[in-house]
């Protein structure tokens, strides 16, 4: 089969939450150039809503929907609404998060709970809840995203709730690899560097954190938001048949040393 | 940037050793249909051959070169042709290796030798001397076949020599990521599961089911799997990956 025929996505039905801004936005548009229909999910729908218009520029059906992943009943109702407007559910991207800093001795329950519940619950429930279409259908990629304080803990800035997220994001990514492979099920995952998004604005600029971090990427530099739909479009395709429970590091080296 | 024009590699000149047959074969031809003319190195001249006809029949120049990768003269003269021949180098799939397999307290020292100078010093040679080139241009896409055998031991069969050398091409791939970074040179490795290759003929069809059992997805995969990776890290579409190993193993390495 001819190598580019594999990353052809027409046809094919998307859903990516947290797809109205940052990196979603740009998966959520990698996915439609390739010929996907997207369904973008956002706790701010406004903002959703304009990715979507983007979309059906590109030609391809798209509608956005206001969800909260952290909560089972919405990411109920997301998969019931894709369903009826697209039929059936071929791609998920769990994108949606936050970010927050603080130190461990600080750090309330409240705030512990609030990461765990976004960035590592909410990312269960979407692959529970899609997880049981794509089952019946027997097809299907599901995209967590992860990061490298999955692996390594990240500086100056101190996040411990962050980090163990997105370390269990890691290892969900291969429990359900596993579970599901006998469906045809892959699952995988992509673990960024540090990326130029709305999240990471804040920290950015002359005199901030963003500076350590540049010095600490052997790439030198942080990474752009667009570079990560090349790698949303490989794992969401034919072209990474052969691929489940993997988490791809997208850091400009930085996990190197 | 659409995404799809991020794994065009018109105008790119390619080497991948080993190209001649397995792996090596369908990621030269992969390249190709991707838009880069390919160099396609082989110790046997002829298999190399017939890769590079089917690449020119796609359209894109192709052209053996007889070497052994193991052997610093050969690579050298591999760097000097490709030169001649294509003006630059823009992308190195290192590819070429062997395996075997042999108890470790049965292991000659020279069984070892052969399998390091292949699997680990081979990639090491063509990664110096193109990196070389590609250090000068300041652009460059290597790729490093390693194995899950660098993360898990395999079994039944014994390959003590084989999983320390893919071991070592996972960490040297690290190694040249971060050295190279400032030249905007990447380097990434992939580290395949079971893949339906002329490598896998040391087994009977008892053992290769016994593989595809230990595999969730239940299979041994086509060779042709391999392609869209190797597309993805050699392009544009993989700009900030660098220092990176990525697994195509079917799930194997996951229990």
């Amino acid at each position: 089969m001819n190598v580019l025929s594999m990353f052809d996505l027409k046809g094919e039905k998307a859903i990516v939450t947290g797809g109205g801004q940052g990196l979603g936005r740009e998966m959520a548009l990698a996915l439609a150039e390739a010929g996907a229909d997207v369904a973008v999910v956002q706790r701010r729908v406004e903002v959703a809503e304009k990715t979507a218009e983007e979309i059906r520029k590109l030609g391809r059906d798209s509608f956005a929907m206001k969800v909260d992943v952290s909560k089972a009943e919405d990411a109920k109702n997301m998969v019931e609404a894709v369903k009826d407007r697209f039929g059936k559910i071929d791609i998920l991207i769990n994108n949606a998060g936050v970010d927050h800093h603080v130190s461990a001795v600080e750090l309330t329950e409240e705030d512990w709970d609030r990461m765990i519940d976004i960035n590592l619950k909410g990312e269960f429930l979407g692959c529970q809840m899609v997880g049981r279409e794509m089952i019946k259908q027997r097809k299907g990629s599901i995209i967590n995203i992860a990061s490298i304080c999955a692996f390594i803990v990240v500086r100056p800035q101190l996040q411990v709730h962050y980090d163990v997220a997105k370390a269990g994001v890691a290892q969900l990514t291969r429990c359900l690899a596993m579970e599901w492979a006998k469906y045809n099920i892959r699952v995988n995952a992509i673990a960024p560097g540090y990326m130029k998004t709305p999240m990471l604005a804040r920290n950015l600029g002359p005199g901030k954190i963003g500076e350590q971090w540049v010095k600490l990427t052997p790439m030198g530099r942080l990474g752009e938001p667009y570079e990560i739909k090349g790698l949303a479009l490989f794992l969401a395709s034919k072209a990474s048949s052969f691929i489940t429970g993997s988490t791809i590091l997208m850091d400009g080296g930085y996990t190197c040393w | 940037m659409n995404v799809l024009s991020m794994f065009d590699l018109k105008g790119e000149k390619a080497i991948v050793t080993g190209g001649g047959q397995g792996l090596g074969k369908e990621m030269a031809l992969a390249l190709a249909e991707a838009g880069a003319d390919v160099a396609v190195v082989q110790r046997r001249l002829e298999m190399g051959e017939q890769t590079a006809a089917e690449i020119k029949k796609l359209g894109r120049k192709g052209i053996a070169i007889k070497a052994d990768v193991s052997k610093e003269e050969d690579v050298k003269k591999v760097v000097e042709t490709v030169k001649r021949e294509f003006g630059r180098i823009d992308i190195c799939v290192n590819n070429a290796g062997i395996a075997g397999w042999k108890a470790a307290e049965d292991m000659t020292l020279e069984e070892w030798r052969e399998m390091i100078d292949i699997d680990l010093t081979g990639v090491f040679l063509c990664c110096k001397w193109v990196g070389r080139e590609m250090i000068k241009q300041k652009k460059g896409s290597i790729i490093n076949i390693s194995s899950m055998s660098g993360y898990i031991v395999n079994v039944p069969q014994k390959q003590c020599h084989y999983n320390a050398a893919k071991a070592g091409v996972h960490h040297l791939t690290k190694s040249l990521a971060l050295e190279w970074a400032p030249y905007n040179v990447r380097v990434n490795a992939i580290c395949p599961g079971y893949m339906m290759t002329p490598l896998l003929r040391l087994a009977d069809k008892k053992i290769l089911d016994e593989w595809a059992s230990m595999t969730p997805q239940k299979r041994i995969a086509d060779p042709s799997e391999i392609k869209g990776l190797c597309v993805f890290l050699a392009s544009k579409a993989s700009t900030y990956v660098t220092g990176s190993a990525i697994i195509i193993d079917g799930g194997y390495t996951l229990p």
